[in-house]
């Protein structure tokens, strides 16, 4: 219970979080360091969870390919994100040419590949959505195992 | 300096838009399995994990669709400055909700494994928890039928005690145990009766071998066990009767323990006494009977050439009548032929087969008054007196009254013989209602007779009066005649009962005569 | 006087028998063959059979038997070494006039020839 209200407290304020660009940048110097790290931290603890998924399922009934492949795309996410924020910085927070209309704003930067890699990645809602939907299938599919399971067992017991 | 370009930022706001509102969808959805996964299985840490997980993605993707409204809200309300002054908290935020999913994986890792070890504790816990309610069932159940079996093996047990016992207080038959010493350990009922003890601890601790009426016998007995470790059918007389000799025949074997040391030895005797009895006086019938057929064939032959003696000693007499020494001479041969005559007649007699002749109905108190008036006067003459005592109640029965009178004659010839002058014979007629027999007891305070002798007295031609005195045939003509009865004749001497004891009686002669109702009435 | 036949086995004891009576004045044959004196009552009236019980061929009933059937009524005397009730009552029901013991008393032997030679005559008169 107080890690519910702990979690809620710290989740709070991300209510009122980050505008339309999915990703932000940071003004003071720690601001982007202590986000690296923090996307590293996940990074790093992703991979932890898909390795002991891949090698000591927590169950062998059921099956990990959808949520293996939900972690995978978070991973990308978050790679994404640690590019973004790594490579990019915050110069590209001013380049933005703000038109009359939304329909109208564009970023300008010369051609490089750096930049259009940059431009792609800022559709990572390509990459956490799969990763939600995939990880949803997965506990669906989880759900529909234990519940036959459950059935067979009650089944078996009368 | 390279071409600047215009990457158009309105794609990225629609997919940024879409996406966003997906998000909260999915991550709604996500939130509604993980639940029910946490509902199904609560124990399961992953699906806890999930759930929470699931619950960050909620208000992350929340926050995030709400995040963009904003700022267009303050584009359109021309306060965009607003958001800038926003942006780093949310920002920050955003991080702090990295932080928190990142540490929440990697806590479940370690949460994991706690509660894999924990499970595997409960598991070895679980299973030595069975193995110890298994192990309390079977003792439970050995306990119970355990009880079942000692309780049954006592019945068993009580039942075959019982039963022997049973055998061994019902049988007729003697038996016994010793122990290693040959004293006897335990003797049954019929043991302490056959050998005329009262109570089982008056003879338990003493040797067997004391009641054996000869010490050698009793020896002999028990260097048999001692070295065959049984003794089968093993005759001998034994101490115990007032009545005459016990004849038992034991049959004994060692009882011993699994090295095979002697512990001690059982046996059953079996009362011979009558069936020997009855063997002496079926060998003695059967002599008899042997005897008579030889003496019947012999006389048969004697008969002739005694005959033709007889006869021409006879004409010779009428031829010879005037030479009075010659006469003489043929009447002495005569005479002898016509003794040998006689006792040629006598042995035929003894020796005829059974034959039903005149057996009439009859008191037979009044054929021993008859006999007795007629002897008396010749008894009296040598100072002997006769003791009659004759029973009332004795019933008529059917019996030859010539033979039977004989047998009286005979008898009071030698008591009257044994006696010689001065003395007592007594005369006795009992009814025995349980056997159905009629005893007479012809009794004489005579010299007796040796113990040596008495198996002889019924022999044919066994006398001890001097030679020409008697035939020796007395006798055994009468133990024909009363065997002819279906009777028999005992002697007795000295004998057993106190009543003829206290008489004076030193030989009793005794005879038993069935009750026999042929249905004749005649009067004898 | 009479016809007397006498069969013994044992010779001497006819003889015996043959003095005592020729001393009465009778013709006494004396056989020790059965079939010898069967032969001879065939051809010869007797007055008188005195016949030994125990032959060797066979019994004394059945010779007096045989007997009367050439000479009916024939009295006749029977000898026996074993005398017992049941021949007795045969003999007599045979028409024997005695039955004796052996061995016989020479008077009651002369008593008895003269008894059945009585009853003979008696018998033979119409």
């Amino acid at each position: 219970m107080k890690r519910y209200a702990f979690l809620v407290g710290c989740l709070f304020p991300l209510c009122w979080s980050g505008p339309a660009w999915a990703v932000q940048g940071h003004g003071q110097a720690e601001g982007p360091v202590v986000h690296l790290m923090a996307h590293l931290l996940l990074l790093v603890a992703l991979l932890l969870l898909l390795y002991v998924l891949h090698t000591k399922p927590p169950d062998t009934g059921l099956s990990w390919r959808s949520l293996k492949l939900s972690l995978i795309f978070f991973l990308l996410w978050d790679m994404d994100h640690l590019f973004i924020h790594w490579f990019a910085g915050d110069m590209y927070h001013d380049i933005k040419e703000l038109g009359g209309s939304l329909v109208e704003d564009s970023f300008v930067a010369p051609r490089t590949p750096l930049n259009f890699i940059y431009y792609l990645g800022r559709f990572d809602h390509l990459l956490c959505v799969p990763a939600l939907w995939f990880f949803t299938v997965a506990l669906r599919d989880f759900c529909e195992v234990i519940e036959k399971r459950r059935q067979r067992r009650a089944g078996q017991v009368s | 300096m390279e071409e600047a370009f215009n990457f158009p930022l309105f794609p990225v706001y629609l997919v940024d838009y879409l996406g966003a509102t997906v998000m909260v969808f999915l991550a709604f959805c996500a939130l509604y399995f993980a639940r029910r996964l946490t509902r199904m299985e609560p124990k399961n840490i992953l699906w806890a994990y999930f759930f929470w997980f699931s619950l960050v993605m909620v208000i992350f993707s929340i926050s995030r669709g709400v995040g963009h409204l904003l700022p267009y809200v303050f584009r359109i309300a021309n306060i965009p400055e607003l958001w800038d002054v926003l942006d780093p908290y949310s920002g920050g935020l955003n991080t702090i909700a990295l932080c928190g999913v990142a540490i929440l994986t990697l806590h479940y890792h370690s949460t994991a494994v706690l509660i894999d070890r924990a499970k595997s504790d409960a598991l070895s816990l679980e299973i030595a928890n069975d193995r110890l309610r298994e192990a309390h069932a079977d003792l439970f159940r050995l306990n119970q039928t355990l009880e079942q079996q000692v309780e049954e093996r006592t019945h068993d047990l009580r039942l075959s005690e019982e039963k022997f016992r049973g055998f061994f207080e019902g049988s007729k038959d003697m038996i016994y145990f010793c122990d290693a010493g040959g004293r006897l350990c335990d003797i049954n009922e019929s043991g302490l009766n056959l050998l005329g003890v009262e109570r089982r601890s008056d003879i338990v601790g003493q040797p067997l071998a004391e009641f054996f009426l000869d010490r050698e016998r009793g020896a002999q007995y028990r260097a048999l066990l001692a070295t065959d470790r049984q003794a089968k059918d093993f005759e001998a007389e034994f101490v115990g009767r007032e009545d005459g000799p016990l004849y038992l025949m034991i049959t004994a074997s060692a009882i011993t323990d699994r090295a095979g040391v002697t512990q001690g030895y059982q046996g059953i005797a079996k009362d011979l006494t009558h069936f020997k009895k009855m063997m002496e006086q079926l060998v003695h019938s059967e002599k008899m009977t042997s005897v008579g057929q030889l003496a019947a064939g012999v006389a048969h032959e004697i008969n002739t050439p005694l005959g033709i003696i007889l006869g021409y000693a006879q004409l010779l007499e009428e031829d010879f009548q005037e030479q009075t020494e010659v006469h003489e001479t043929l009447k002495i041969i005569e005479k002898q032929a016509k003794i040998c005559r006689r006792i040629v007649a006598d042995l035929l007699n003894f020796s005829r087969q059974t034959l039903e002749h005149n057996k009439l109905y009859g008191d037979i108190n009044q054929s021993l008054g008859e006999v007795l008036a007629i002897v008396n006067h010749t008894l009296n003459m040598d100072h002997i007196f006769v003791h009659p005592c004759l029973a009332e109640n004795l019933p008529r029965t059917c019996f030859d009254n010539e033979r039977l009178r004989q047998v009286f004659v005979n008898l009071l010839t030698n008591a009257h013989h044994a006696i010689g002058s001065e003395g007592i014979i007594g005369v006795w007629s009992r009814w025995h209602e349980e056997s159905g027999q009629i005893e007479i007891i012809i009794g004489d305070s005579g010299s007796g007779i040796p113990a040596d002798q008495l198996g002889r007295i019924f022999d044919p031609f066994y006398t001890t009066k001097g030679v020409g005195k008697g035939t020796g045939l007395g006798l055994s003509v009468s133990f024909g005649i009363i065997q002819d009865h279906k009777g028999r004749i005992e002697v007795k001497s000295p004998p057993l009962e106190p009543e003829l004891v206290a008489l004076d009686m030193h030989t009793t002669f005794h005879i038993f005569l069935p009750v026999v109702c042929a249905g004749q009435e005649k009067e004898a | 006087m009479a016809q007397i036949l006498v069969l013994d086995d044992v010779e001497d004891a006819g003889i015996l028998i043959r003095r005592i009576l020729q001393k009465k004045g009778h013709v006494v044959h004396v056989f020790h063959d059965e079939d010898e004196a069967l032969r001879f009552t065939e051809k010869n009236p007797v007055d008188l059979a005195i016949l030994d019980m125990n032959l060797p061929k066979m019994d004394g009933l059945d010779v007096l038997c045989e007997m009367q059937k050439s000479l009916p009524n024939l009295p006749a005397i029977m000898l026996t070494g074993l005398p017992d009730i049941k021949t007795a009552q045969q003999a007599f029901a045979l028409g024997a006039t005695a039955y004796c013991a052996k061995p016989i008393d020479k008077d009651r032997l002369e008593e008895r020839v003269a008894d059945a030679l009585l009853e003979g005559a008696h018998a033979a008169k119409p």
